[in-house]
């Protein structure tokens, strides 16, 4: 009777052996301290980008005082997180959002919407997150789509592609997509595949080193079940092409009917997670890498297959340098 | 009753006629007669004993407490509520010194950091059956049970801030030991309470976790589950149950209220997960005859608690 009154009680105590998870002040120190921490534990890039984590602290912590104000703070942050060159990394408080976008504002932009509107015209069709017409008197199909949160269902594409199948070949437009579901660009572009293609690798962290990695699990891309196009197809892209959108780009460089037109893509090819600092201002990282289908980084960019930047004097008269490029590939590759 | 009687009397009467043609004597007649006569009374006034089946059904609310480092590093607080249904019974094994037990339970929870920078909801199901050995009693109206019990639990977390992260499912089974103490506590007549304390943690089981940072895409939509199940001991899975009811009996139906402290801990992949909840409980209390046990005489039926 005593051990078992015993036993109830040591089980009963064992409230305190709960786990817990260090707790930072709220403070400009324990801020500090949670962001490079996390970002120490989580982030999947430090090795591939050859970053010294712990130089970067020595450098930014010297400008956290005892009352720094919140915009400072902020500032110090951000710049400590733009180290990491990652468009990806974001610092979210209720009066700003820290952000690194170098990766496209230091090149050049390569799409306008006044001109790309010249193209759809007037007519054109939306399908879901899809624009599209076809090109006159080419009878090539163009499709813009400009971001991959606007949901695109197999239903869009049925009908997409429906209307197009009858062109010669398919510019597919992602130039200033910023991103979004990595599960829309999977189902595009398994409408232009004949076959189950090798479309690139997955990895994640296994522990808070910063190489501490699985090995790399291999994505593969299955032919639609819907209304597919295995004519020639040409995907546009720009330096603002990225994330979820640079993934559609390095996925549809390997399929054979495919080329990549513009300039090279933007980059993100980290899948990022978030996260929350002591005061509340949210954390956003790279957590898990994605890879093209040869093992590379693609976290800088996709190389286009056909580079091509808007000229100056296309520009001037309104005409899209890299559309026109396309249109011209199409229609060599149709006339032989 | 008639019916029976009349039966006896004919088995009477014929057993007269064998005996005289049998030369028996008129006192042995009249003692067997009896004997007889007697056996019949006392099948006619057997009471059937039925163990009936002890259900509660309580809707309880609390404060909840949450740690989950794949979702977020900082702790959260809330409030949780839940409906929790347990039936005991007795086994057809056993002999009256083992009882069966059975809980399913449904909790919902909301979730802030203190600063209220990201709301996180919560939600779980689960079930849970096992058996309690009843220890010979030390104390008069107080029983002590302990015993094993097997359970599944399935649940989430969502937090409307995340983006690619912001769901964690948990679902886990277990085999696990409990232990109760029940006492009957007398302190109006005619109306005792009935004060039940039980301890319940699992030892051994299996449980869902993603690697450290393996997103729900990896493992869903790209079919990466590799490592996802892992067996549950102490070491890396802690739960704790305590749940303290006081029953207030009337009749048949009667009142509950509880106390519960409910706590589960995961640490694996350097994912820490902790959940504690402090609910109070209410609801009513009702013993159930089982319908096959039923038919079998309802007139004559004494219907034991389990329990006590």
């Amino acid at each position: 009777m005593k051990r078992l009154f015993f036993l109830l009680i040591i089980l009963s105590s064992i409230f305190s052996s709960c786990v817990k998870e260090t707790q930072y002040d709220n403070n400009p120190k324990g801020v500090f301290d949670a962001c490079w921490n996390i970002l120490d534990q989580r982030y999947c890039f430090f090795s591939y980008k050859n970053i010294d984590w712990d130089e970067v602290y020595e450098k930014y912590q010297k400008q956290i005082g005892k009352n720094i104000n919140q915009d400072s703070l902020f500032t110090v942050l951000n710049n400590m997180m733009a180290e990491l060159k990652d468009g990806h990394v974001n610092l979210y408080s209720s009066f700003n959002v820290g952000r690194y976008w170098d990766w496209f504002e230091d090149y050049p932009q390569n799409y306008f919407q006044h001109i790309t509107k010249r193209y759809l015209g007037n007519d054109y069709k939306i399908a879901g997150g899809l624009k599209y017409t076809i090109l006159l008197p080419d009878s090539i199909g163009y499709i813009y789509y400009g971001s991959f949160s606007n949901s695109v269902s197999e239903a869009n594409l049925n009908y997409a592609l429906g209307n197009l199948q009858n062109c010669k070949g398919i510019i597919f437009d992602v130039r200033n997509n910023g991103g979004g579901s990595l599960s829309y660009s999977d189902r595009i572009a398994s409408r232009f595949t004949s076959e189950k293609i090798l479309s690139g690798y997955i990895q994640h962290k296994t522990g808070k080193g910063h190489d501490d990695f699985s090995e790399l699990y291999p994505i593969y891309l299955s032919s639609g079940t819907g209304v597919s196009y295995y004519k020639p197809t040409v995907v546009l892209a720009n330096r603002s092409t990225y994330s979820a959108a640079n993934n559609f780009v390095s996925i549809m460089k390997n399929i054979p009917t495919v080329k990549i037109i513009g300039d090279k893509s933007g980059g993100g090819s980290g899948l990022p997670f978030s996260s929350e600092l002591p005061n509340g201002w949210t954390l956003r990282f790279s957590a898990s890498p994605i890879y093209d289908a040869s093992k590379s980084h693609t976290e800088f960019g996709v190389d286009p297959d056909i580079k091509v930047d808007i000229s100056d004097d296309d520009f001037i008269k309104d005409v899209d340098t890299i559309i026109e490029t396309a249109k011209r590939y199409i229609n060599k590759e149709t006339q032989n | 009753m008639k019916f029976k009687f009349l039966i006896r009397q004919n088995i009477l009467n014929l057993l007269k006629i064998y005996l005289k043609r049998t030369i028996l004597h008129k006192k042995q007649i009249i003692i067997l007669s009896l004997t007889l006569f007697s056996a019949g009374m006392v099948k006619s006034q057997e009471v059937c004993d039925q163990r009936g089946l002890f259900s509660a059904t309580t809707i309880s609310a609390g404060f909840s407490n949450l740690l989950d480092t794949y979702i977020s590093p900082l702790d959260y607080k809330g409030s949780v509520y839940g409906v929790t249904n347990e039936r005991i019974y007795s086994p057809r094994f056993g002999k009256d010194k083992w009882i069966a037990q059975q809980f399913i339970w449904g909790d919902f929870s909301s979730n802030n950091t203190i600063y209220g920078s990201g709301l996180t909801i919560g939600g779980s199901i689960g079930y849970s059956w096992g058996t309690l050995y009843k220890l010979p009693p030390m104390i008069t109206d107080m029983n002590i049970f302990v015993g094993p019990y097997v359970s599944a639990e399935a649940g989430f977390l969502y937090n409307m801030r995340n983006g690619n992260n912001p769901v964690s499912a948990k679902a886990d089974i277990s085999i696990g030991g409990s232990a109760m103490i029940t006492y009957k506590l007398k302190l109006i007549k005619k109306l005792p309470f009935f004060i039940r304390y039980e301890v319940s943690t699992p030892l051994i089981g299996m449980f869902f976790s993603p690697h450290y940072e393996q997103s729900y895409y990896e493992i869903f939509s790209l079919g990466n589950n590799n490592g996802i199940i892992h067996p549950g001991v102490w070491g890396n899975r802690f739960d704790l149950k305590n749940l303290i009811t006081i029953d207030l009996p009337f009749s048949w139906i009667g009142l509950r209220v509880g106390f519960e402290n409910n706590i589960r801990n995961t640490h694996v992949n350097d994912i820490k997960y902790r959940r504690i909840y402090n609910t109070f409980h209410v609801g009513f209390t009702k013993d159930f005859i089982p319908f096959n046990r039923r038919k079998n005489n309802i007139e004559n039926l004494n219907v034991i608690n389990p329990l006590f």
